[in-house]
């Protein structure tokens, strides 16, 4: 029979009791959740790692201090976003709300509408597609975007993103279904 | 389960495929370096941890060691004066000569005053619980009471046996019956009359 498994925060808390073991598992867990969550929503992939690096330091320092009774996700997700925003502040970019993260993500938008060559087979659509789906969410507002990153790739629920985010639950829902539609929009004009 | 929901399952499922295949993954130098740095933050947590406990353990024994030193500074003030003890003085003394007990005692008058906890804080003499303003008792209200009221008995007791044996003396000799040293300022001081003083 198999051993259950051990919760995040569990985990955290063998780590902080010097079982060196138990962060290594946490980390091979949400290594690429965190990893796509600062991508998505920094944009640039050499700040990205550092950034990922930044946040696996503090959780290393601060596992002593974590609360027993709170759950691990929606704390890293907190320290990722505070790094992301002094990193941000630090380097005075000016991100809008209106306009896209990646500066070619409208590009990639119209490449995709108007696609070269013969029409691709069943493989390629679906490269094609999620292509789509990146470049889209790149467009989405930074909040909306954030949002959803925070739901699909991280698995946090509205409530949770409302508290990692600062705002309300309305708000987080609000944002969540805009950023939903858009893509749904999307994937029927694709279809 | 409504078509909406289908749709957002799907929009999930679409962006989920897409970012694995786009995102790639951290760097295997920057992979090393978290875990690493994992490694020594928990090598370094270990002596910390030593070391808090070893703290602790040094409050908890000097605060041991102050609670023993303020117990035993009480100590000493209750063993010389137990509530019970002081009346126990006066009757055996009693007992021993029909003397009033002040003759007996032949003591100074601050040595009876402190064996019974009444020491004035300013130390303006013998008689410095009574005309001096600034004499405070050490000891608690009722005991205090009970003490000054036999301390007059003793005094009276002294001053009609004085005033019986000796002649009358003119001035240095307060009515409490002891040399006052605030003989100025003490209201119960006699001064010499100038008629006596004349003759």
């Amino acid at each position: 029979m198999e051993a259950p498994r051990s919760t995040d925060e569990t985990l955290l808390q063998r780590y902080a009791s010097g079982e060196v073991a138990a962060f290594d598992e946490l980390y091979a867990r949400h290594e690429m959740p965190l990893w796509r969550y600062v991508l998505r929503v920094c944009g640039d992939r050499a700040a990205a790692e550092e950034l990922t690096q930044e946040v696996w330091f503090a959780v290393a320092r601060e596992a002593a201090k974590f609360r027993a009774e709170a759950r691990f996700a929606p704390w890293l997700y907190t320290v990722a976003r505070n790094r992301v925003i002094d990193r941000a502040r630090t380097t005075r970019r000016q991100v809008s709300l209106d306009e896209p993260v990646n500066e070619d993500g409208a590009a990639r938008i119209e490449g995709l509408e108007d696609p070269s060559g013969a029409r691709p087979d069943a493989e390629v659509e679906t490269i094609e597609q999620g292509r789509a789906i990146l470049a889209a969410l790149d467009a989405l507002p930074a909040e909306q975007r954030e949002a959803f990153v925070l739901q699909a790739d991280a698995g946090l629920t509205v409530e949770e993103i409302a508290t990692i985010t600062g705002t309300g639950f309305e708000t987080a829902k609000s944002r969540l279904r805009y950023a939903r539609d858009r893509l749904k929009a999307l994937l029927r004009d694709y279809a | 389960m409504s078509t909406a929901d289908d749709e957002a399952d799907e929009v999930l499922a679409a962006y989920r495929r897409a970012s694995v295949a786009d995102a790639g993954r951290p760097s295997a130098k920057t992979r090393d370096a978290i875990l690493a740095e994992a490694r020594a933050v928990a090598g370094r947590r270990a002596p910390a941890a030593n070391d808090s406990r070893f703290s602790w353990r040094m409050a908890a024994g000097l605060a041991v060691v102050g609670l023993a030193l303020l117990v035993w500074r009480q100590l000493p003030r209750e063993a010389v004066v137990p509530a019970a003890q002081e009346p126990v003085v006066t009757a055996e003394l009693m007992k021993e000569s029909e003397l009033p007990p002040a003759v007996k005692l032949d003591m100074p008058r601050p040595e009876i005053a402190s064996a019974i906890g009444l020491v004035a804080r300013c130390g303006c003499g013998p008689c410095g619980r009574g005309p001096c303003r600034e004499g405070r008792s050490t000891a608690s209200g009722a005991r205090t009471r009970a003490a000054r009221n036999r301390d007059e008995d003793l005094r009276a007791g002294e001053r009609d046996r004085q005033a019986a044996a000796a002649p009358r003396r003119s001035s240095s000799i307060s009515k409490c019956g002891s040399p006052c040293p605030n003989r100025r300022t003490c209201p119960r001081s006699r001064r010499p009359s100038r008629r006596r003083a004349a003759l």
